[in-house]
């Protein structure tokens, strides 16, 4: 479904990504695993098109979407939930998931009616998200505005999701809600890529697995085998 | 009513009224820096081109309404092409550089005003009679009622669009986060480029419903921007109502200034307003603050 | 720096002779090009460049936009004026012109210097209207808009004809071109350049950017006042609508087109605008001009077609509005009627085209065509200075507590550090670290609690009282300043300027070889380890390192190793943020852990590294997880 080949990207100049090669076949959940600053989250962003690649080609359902802006890839369905969570926190919670939809709602006239019946999925999902949809999303607690990202995701319904530290400064009650969903999206057959910064859950819930390290892939393969790994935890804590 | 004071109040309403001119103008700021946090530093100039397009447009026999209707799409594509042209590329890269380049733009503006429609003050018709109403010994003239409901309609107007319509929307969540948007399938640079010409197109409608008071002249501009600069600034970038409030306010007080000091201090009041909010607040009375990140 | 001419001179000394010269010239000029209107334009010029090199004060070195120069040249000019009527003497009358434009220049600095950006450029802009109506309005005093004359008064029992007065504005302009020089290479001038690029780096460094911000728009305003004193005496009649809207355009177009931060800049602008006028009434010279300007401004985009490529905006713009003037030239009947616009399309041009104006252009060519020999480095001594020993902790927290609209980003935190200490902070991303370092450096001010440097509580939120108190610090986005050497980057940070001791901290982060390129020019490595440097000049007990180790390659991770360790050896105590676990666990005498804003854990690394907590907290518990067999509504895609 994705493949991005030799990537080398970075900000000002210096290259964080040195050489990024991976891919995620249909229907799987990828895991990125690594420390602080290893790179997740500059691939992540330079795969949905935040960040343009210095060298490297990314492809896309079998089309080529290097250098495209972000919202042309996103209406082709690669779709990013970006680290922290960037909801738009002055609209309401439902006015966030409406522009999830952006793309297939008319721009003038009924959109709420149209985008009804994928706004209550949502809601069944996250039932948080219904009580409070009225309110500005920057007012939800972190786990709220999370499950917000997510189902803003989900309203463009797109064919692969990258999650970007999903759990990011949230606390661990609130974390396995998070971790439940992403299940829950990977058991209805969604793609994911999941860049992650705790090892052991994103292993947990992943078929695959990149191990990141200083902007390069230091190790790869099935989840289960490196979760076992002892040099998994190793590298991680350094 | 004591006479005296019957002619103060008659200044501070029909300067009031006035006013709801420059929170129009000011209101154009709004938009654009909502959008990309740039305003155009020749605003007034748009008004300008917008009243002698609409005058113009008036004389080649068109309806009234037809006339503004052509003011205004003119102005909306002068806002487009300013944000493209001086704006776009300087924001990119982080420089002050957009402030001269809309000055500059400004400047090219009035030039070519006295050009093609000569250095003059020229009146400009309006459909309705110049007959005024009375309001307990205040008289109101049509066109200034005309400026303050004409200004009042098209912030309403814009305003319901951004909450009411997927595209106002979206252009509310370019500007909360345009990496956001971008994710979101949404084209931040023609959000952008969108609120520049609602902008624009603002500015021209403000010049076609304040030229019947005021006379359209290509030095109408100078004065307007810094009026409506100091409107946006003491009301703050967000509220639009403050926007209407500071207007009514500081319409009224250069009024009263230019009556009671003498015309030639009419402007002041705006001038010291805007010195002193940018000292004292400079996020604006009805403003949020900010918060520095490193 | 390969190639070219080698003249075996300094760059200084060559740009000196070159000044001499065009000094020599310009002296010269009146004897061969003997007509009053000549000298009237020449000392015009004269009078600009002093005006202009005011401006580049804050449009350039500041790097702010000021609409007020033209109205504080105006004050100047009246205040002169109002000194010869009341009948004081020439010295005192120029003196009062600079006082006429200072002490307004003051009353709008204190308040506008917190500004930036489109509101400076706003403050500055209702300041000159408000400057010109008060001057048409006070009638009583200066005549409103009938205007006032005045004589010129004697220079010291002398009378100044045209062209005295003409040598006299030179001189003047000479003296203050050195000054300007003097001033902007000084540590004032290097800490001005430093806050346009950075204010806060400026701030936490200890440097200061408002009294910086403020030396630089006094020098502006008083070389304004100066010049419009010397622009009354030689026109002698003075008008308020002289100095309005027109003239500032006419004056920024002469700083960008000259070239900023640069005296050649600006008496180059000065130059052009005195001309442009007379150009505009001279048809021929007129088209000859616009037709340089055209094949320089076609240049760039034709070469992009060349190459196959869409010109870039900043190519094509300029060349649209050149093309644009070259139709006026061919069309327009009385050009003088187009002046604002032709002013509106040059001034479009250069600031599109050539953002670093004339000068700027040509000074990178003759960098390339003539190599020059380079400034003597200073031989290193000295080096890290030892704080002086006290018994009071070097940071102290008491409770302190910060959130940012709802969300806690700091709660409730204690600590404190010994002398000569290495603590490391660690923790997940967005647990705190950084909130915490800035609200140490006073970035931030605490909701609750207190901070105390060496024994000293500091001033809420303010980064100069942290620096004082002895704190310094480096970013995790670097702050560089970007315009200044890596060693004026250190000689900036200095309490006062030793150039020997800021060699010896350059070798100490490994960068002497570095010392004379820009910040610019610096790989992200080297600018990290210059961080260092910089915040060493500022002579700390207190460093705080905030990811030193972020998007290091291995070799100079090591080297950080070494450098964070013989820092320490000087006594200075070192708070570390890092995510490398080897540069923690080889540095640090103790770590202290975060997660979700509270600290969690504090001990030596290997009590940490056994810590259950902090191995939950990095590698996320197991029960987070959630076992299969839950059912959840889902989207299909």
């Amino acid at each position: 479904m994705l493949k991005a080949e030799n990537i080398f990207a970075g900000y000002g100049g210096s290259n964080v990504l040195k050489g990024i090669t991976i891919e995620v076949p249909e229907g799987s959940c990828v895991a990125l695993v690594g420390a602080n600053g290893a790179g997740k989250s500059t691939l992540a962003k330079t795969l949905c098109g935040l960040l343009i690649p210095e060298k490297g080609r990314i492809v896309f359902n079998g089309r080529d979407i290097t250098g495209l802006c972000a919202s042309s890839i996103s209406r082709k369905g690669l779709c990013l939930c970006p680290e922290g969570r960037r909801v738009f926190a002055p609209l309401s919670v439902e006015e966030n998931l409406l522009l999830g939809a952006f793309p297939r709602l008319p721009s003038i006239g009924p959109f709420r009616k149209k985008a009804s019946g994928d706004l209550e999925k949502i809601y069944g999902m996250f039932p948080i998200l219904m009580d409070r949809k009225s309110q500005q999303a920057g007012s939800l607690s972190g786990g709220e505005q999370q499950m917000l990202a997510i189902g803003r995701v989900l309203m463009a319904k797109p064919r692969m999701v990258i999650l970007d530290e999903p759990s990011l400064g949230l606390a661990p009650i609130v974390l396995k809600e998070v971790f439940e969903a992403i299940v829950g999206l990977r058991r209805a057959g969604t793609t994911i890529l999941l860049s992650e910064q705790f090892a052991k859950n994103a292993l947990a819930v992943s078929d695959r697995a990149y191990i990141l390290e200083n902007g390069t892939v230091v190790l790869e393969g099935p989840s289960s085998e490196l979760a076992r790994d002892p040099s998994v935890i190793e590298a991680y804590l350094g | 009513m004591n006479p005296e004071l019957l002619a103060y109040a008659q200044m501070a309403v029909s300067g009031g009224l006035m006013g709801m001119a420059y929170a129009l103008v000011a209101y154009g700021f709004q938009l654009t820096f909502a959008a990309g946090k740039a305003v155009n530093f020749g605003q007034g100039e748009l008004v300008m081109l917008g009243a002698f397009i609409g005058l113009t447009l008036t004389g080649t026999g068109l309806p009234y309404w037809a006339s503004i209707s052509g003011a205004v799409a003119a102005g909306a594509a002068l806002g487009w092409f300013v944000e493209k042209s001086a704006v776009r590329l300087a924001l990119k890269q982080h420089n002050e550089g957009w402030i001269l380049l809309t000055i500059i733009l400004g400047l090219f503006a009035v030039s070519a005003a006295e050009n093609i429609w000569g250095r003059e003050d020229l009146p400009y018709p309006a459909p309705w009679d110049d007959g005024s109403i009375d309001i307990f010994g205040i008289s109101v003239t049509w066109p200034e009622l005309a400026v303050a409901g004409g200004a009042l309609g098209v912030m309403l107007l814009v305003e319901i669009a951004k909450r009411y319509t997927m595209t106002g929307i979206a252009v509310q969540a370019v500007s909360a986060d345009p990496d956001a948007a971008e994710l979101c399938g949404i084209r931040s640079d023609a959000a952008t480029s969108l609120s520049w010409a609602v902008s624009g197109a603002a500015a021209a409608f403000a010049g076609t419903i304040i030229a019947p008071v005021t006379t359209v002249g290509p030095t109408m501009a100078a004065a307007l921007t810094l009026k409506a600069f100091s409107v946006a600034v003491v009301a703050g970038l967000d509220s639009a109502i403050g926007l209407v409030l500071t207007g009514i306010f500081l319409g009224s007080a250069e009024n009263l200034a230019g009556f009671m000091l003498g015309s030639g201090w009419r402007e002041t009041p705006g001038l010291v307003l805007l010195m002193l909010a940018l000292a004292l607040r400079p996020q604006g009375i009805f403003g949020k603050t900010i918060i520095r990140k490193v | 720096m390969s190639g070219g001419i080698n003249l075996g001179i300094k760059e200084k000394t060559a740009e000196h002779l070159a000044r001499l010269a065009l000094f020599c010239f310009l002296a010269f000029l009146p004897m061969i090009w003997q007509s009053q209107y000549a000298l009237g334009l020449l000392t015009l010029m004269a009078v600009y460049g002093i005006l202009l090199i005011g401006l580049d004060a804050t449009v350039g070195y500041l790097g702010q936009v000021n609409l007020a120069q033209a109205a504080l040249f105006g004050l100047g000019a009246y205040g002169t004026a109002l000194a010869i009527q009341s009948g004081l003497p020439f010295s005192l009358a120029l003196l009062a012109g600079v006082m006429a434009a200072l002490l307004p220049g003051a009353a709008l600095a204190l308040p506008s210097l917190r500004l930036d950006g489109p509101q400076f450029a706003l403050s500055t802009l209702s300041f000159a209207s408000l400057a010109v109506i008060v001057l048409n309005e006070s009638e009583s005093i200066t005549n409103g808009a009938l205007g006032i004359s005045v004589p010129r008064p004697l220079f010291f029992s002398m009378e100044l004809d045209a062209r005295r007065f003409y040598w006299f504005c030179l001189i003047v302009l000479s003296a203050v071109w050195w000054a300007s020089g003097l001033l902007f290479k000084s540590r004032i001038g290097l800490a001005i350049e430093a806050l346009r690029d950075s204010p806060t780096a400026t701030d936490a460094l200890g440097i200061g950017s408002l009294k910086h911000k403020a030396v630089a728009f006094a020098w502006g305003s008083s070389l304004a006042g100066f010049a419009g004193g010397l622009h009354v005496m030689n026109f002698g009649y003075l008008q308020p609508s002289a100095f309005g809207y027109d003239l500032m355009v006419i004056l920024l177009l002469g700083v960008v087109f000259g070239g900023r931060r640069n005296q050649w800049g600006a008496f180059t602008g000065a130059a052009a605008v005195t001309m442009l006028p007379n150009l505009l009434s001279n048809r021929m010279m007129f088209s000859v001009f616009v037709t340089l300007g055209c094949l320089v401004a076609f240049t760039a985009p034709l070469k992009a077609l060349l190459a196959r490529r869409r010109p870039a905006f900043s190519e094509s713009a300029p060349a649209a509005g050149m093309a644009l003037c070259f139709a006026l030239a061919l069309f327009v009947p009385n050009l003088e009627l187009w002046r604002k616009g032709i002013f509106a399309l040059f001034l479009f041009s250069a600031v599109v085209g050539l953002p670093e104006g004339i000068t700027g252009a040509l000074v990178s060519e003759i960098r390339n065509l003539l190599r020059f020999s380079p400034e003597p480095l200073p031989a290193a001594t000295g080096g890290i200075s030892e704080p002086a020993p006290s018994d009071t902790a070097p940071l102290r927290t008491r409770n302190i507590s910060k959130s940012f609209g709802g969300v806690i980003a700091v709660r409730d935190i204690s600590i404190a550090t010994e002398q000569g200490e290495i603590l490391g902070l660690i923790g997940p991303n967005g647990s705190g670290k950084t909130t915490l370092i800035n609200l140490v450096t006073g970035l931030y001010a605490p909701d609750e609690g207190s901070v105390e440097i060496s024994g000293r509580r500091i001033r809420q939120g303010s980064l100069m009282a942290a620096s004082a108190a002895g704190a310094s610090r480096t970013f995790q986005n670097l702050q560089p300043f970007s315009s200044l050497t890596a060693l004026e980057s250190i000689t900036v940070c200095q309490r006062k300027i030793d150039k020997p001791a800021a060699m010896a901290l350059l070798q100490i982060v490994g960068l002497e070889s570095k010392a004379r390129l820009r910040c610019s020019e610096l790989s992200f490595g080297d600018l990290r380890f210059l961080e260092i440097g910089r915040a060493l000049a500022t002579q700390p007990s207190l460093l705080l390192l905030d990811e030193p180790a972020a998007g290091m390659a291995k070799p100079d991770i090591a080297r950080l190793i070494e450098l964070i360790s013989s820092i320490r050896d000087y006594g200075i105590t070192i708070l570390i943020i890092e995510h490398h676990q080897d540069v923690i666990t080889e540095v640090c005498n103790r770590v202290a852990v975060m997660n979700g804003g509270r600290l969690i854990a504090l001990g030596t690394p290997e009590e940490i590294r056994r810590d259950p907590l902090v191995v939950e907290a990095y590698l996320g518990g197991e029960e987070t997880v959630p076992s299969s067999g839950d059912n959840h509504a889902i989207l299909s895609c």
